[in-house]
């Protein structure tokens, strides 16, 4: 286990779990035919997800964070397709597991949170319905004691009177509700590991901060381990043990996400927290700076780093980086190879 | 402006969009409340025919043939002194209820199979739709009565036949709202729950799916007995005495000019029957907000 010292999650319940990372990827790549083209949604990404812990995925839109996510779960969407890579779940791999095992991961052991409750959650049957299924489903339970435990998860994710609620139609409620409803759902089959997709994106800011504590929460009291994407590297400051920072489809560093913001080694990470606008004391003036230009296609990326058009240390050898990653601390990799001589002034 | 007319004019216009609303909110209710009613009293008609018939639907009085429309004969009597009225009241019967029968059950087939071959995508969709695609290109009526000469005349071959060809447009509809509801979060939010791929499809896509279905099937109604009586017009459906609506528009053709209502007052129930279901159709459209319209 590549445990970092600064970790906020819960070391003494990560130790009781099994010594080997509860979830690896290894070299996943995403892509779906395009009428120009092959579109690499995910580009050669691996990853691990420690027992317990938050690893953090950032990036832009369409960097490839949702469709790890999904292709974790066996639902790239058609017409797309896992072209290589291993996704390993507790030793065994789910690329390519049977369809019916798959079925079996999905929900009891890996749970997905997804982007926009109002969407996620089915119009048409009533929050009590739809927390009620996973649990009769998945756990067999009778109906009675379904719904008994339902209103007990709608308490515990902090929905006020759940024993009127569970009557209650998504419409009914505010987004920060679906969202503790949502969240409720996932968790109902007790997970290994939560997917958290953008938990927080469609929701206030001060809900957001509730709907991340009371994650933080129900992590610690059911030693889950979580996956949470975000665009927010502050969001991911405060949550995440680790973090991956993506680009078109690539990871280009992952680190203990103290070290990425103190000691970052990649230019896109470096330029993505420029980005943000600063609150500290020490420097009250400092403008975020945009990262100029766009996002590459993705049916056409540049040879070599996909970062290199828009990266401020660009020079002719970036085409020739292949984006593997290289260790520069514990734990902390990254995909750019002149990042310690550019990044670093000596 | 002064703020109290400014205040009373965005309550004036408020006032109007609410009357505006409104009204079209009560033409939509007259429309389905009318076409319900004209439904329930037709349905009833045909449940209660035997209590209101003044005469049984097959007896002949060869004395009192072509009686005018009276008080004793509402309908008047046909070439066989049968009360007309009586016929069409067991006529209905059978239009309805094939009518219901023709359409519900294609329905339940035509939306299983566009359902599976909307979610499954691949070689199941490719022979669903090829069939689908198929029983739609031939003439509706050219296939019914091929079909019909197959099994032979009579009600059995109508049945047979207009549920053998009505389920392909059930399934075009169905597939084609599958193929946008399977991208919806909801759906795959589902699937991320590891729940059954037939359990999503039958437990929580096809909800979703009923309501242009179920418009659809108002003028597949209509549609359905219109065929059933131009069958029998053509002397391939009900056949006689049996009572039918389409039959007996087609006995009566021949002394059209002699004794108009032989033909006219059975037609009359048909066009009433159809305008009934017309209007719950539309207005259940407009509630749902879809036209009504062939999925072509």
């Amino acid at each position: 286990m590549t445990t970092l010292e600064h970790s906020s999650g819960s070391p003494a319940k990560a130790e009781a779990h099994d010594a080997a990372s509860t979830l690896e990827l290894r070299g996943l790549t995403v892509a779906f035919p395009t009428r120009s083209g092959l579109a690499v949604a995910v580009n050669n990404v691996s990853l691990s997800v420690e027992p317990g812990h938050v690893t953090g995925i950032v990036g832009e839109s369409g960097s490839g964070k949702t469709m790890i996510c999904r292709a974790i779960l066996g639902l790239v969407p058609r017409p797309g397709a896992i072209l290589a890579g291993e996704i390993l779940w507790r030793g065994r791999d789910l690329v390519s597991a049977q369809p019916s095992a798959m079925r079996r991961v999905r929900g009891s052991e890996i749970a997905m949170i997804f982007q926009d409750p109002s969407s996620a959650l089915d119009p048409l049957f009533t929050i009590g319905d739809q927390i009620t299924e996973p649990l009769r489903a998945h756990r067999g339970l009778s109906r009675s004691s379904a719904e008994k435990e339902a209103i007990e998860l709608l308490g515990r994710v902090g929905i006020p009177s759940p024993r009127e609620r569970i009557n209650a139609y998504p419409h009914h409620l505010s987004g920060g509700m679906r969202q503790r409803a949502m969240i409720a759902i996932a968790i109902s089959c007790k997970p290994e590991l939560v997917l958290a997709d953008e938990p927080t994106t469609s929701l206030d800011v001060t809900i957001q901060d509730q709907i991340l504590g009371l994650l933080a929460e129900l992590r610690e009291e059911y030693g889950m381990s979580m996956v949470l994407v975000s665009h927010d590297l502050g969001v991911i400051a405060q949550n995440a043990d680790s973090v991956a920072v993506m680009y078109s489809g690539s990871i280009v560093e992952t680190a203990p996400t103290r070290q990425i913001f103190s000691a970052t080694r990649h230019p896109y990470t470096a330029a993505l927290i420029q980005a943000l606008p600063s609150i500290h004391v020490e420097q009250p003036r400092r403008i975020p700076e945009p990262i100029p230009g766009q996002p590459p296609s993705l049916d056409d990326l540049p040879p070599g780093c996909p970062f290199a058009p828009r990266c401020r240390y660009v020079t002719d050898a970036c085409q020739e980086v292949d984006m593997t990653r290289v260790t520069v601390g514990a734990g902390h990799d990254t995909a750019c190879p002149f990042a310690e001589t550019v990044m670093v002034p000596s | 402006m002064t703020p109290v007319a400014r205040q009373e004019l965005v309550l004036s216009g408020a006032r109007a969009l609410r009357r505006q609303v409104d009204r079209q909110n009560r033409w939509a209710d007259l429309t389905l409340w009318t076409g319900a009613g004209i439904l329930a009293l037709l349905v009833l008609a045909a449940v209660l025919a035997s209590v209101i018939a003044p005469d049984q639907p097959n007896t002949q009085h060869l004395t009192e043939g072509f009686l005018h429309p009276s008080t004793a004969h509402l309908f008047g009597t046909d070439a066989f002194g049968r009360d007309i009225f009586s016929r069409a009241l067991y006529g209905l019967r059978v239009d309805l209820l094939l009518g219901i029968v023709a359409t519900y059950v294609p329905l339940v087939i035509g939306m299983a199979l566009g359902a599976i071959a909307g979610y499954y995508r691949g070689w199941r969709e490719t022979v669903i739709m090829r069939i689908t695609d198929v029983t739609i290109a031939l003439p509706f009526i050219v296939l019914i009565l091929a079909i019909v000469a197959i099994v032979g005349p009579g009600l059995t071959g109508v049945y047979i036949g207009e549920i053998a060809v009505s389920w392909a447009l059930y399934a075009r509809l169905t597939r084609a709202e599958m193929l946008v509801l399977r991208e919806q979060q909801f759906i795959v939010a589902a699937e991320a729950l590891g729940y059954s791929t037939p359990r999503i499809i039958f437990k929580h896509a096809l909800p979703h799916l009923i309501r242009p279905n179920l418009v659809f099937s108002m003028a597949d109604i209509v549609l359905n007995i219109l065929v059933l009586a131009s069958l029998s017009f053509l002397g391939v459906g009900v056949q006689p005495p049996t009572p039918e609506l389409g039959a007996m528009i087609a006995e009566g053709g021949q002394y059209l000019l002699s004794a108009w209502w032989i033909a006219t007052l059975p037609g009359l129930v048909l066009v009433v029957l159809g305008s009934g279901f017309s209007l719950v159709g539309d207005a259940l459209a407009d509630r749902f907000g879809r036209r009504l319209e062939l999925p072509r």
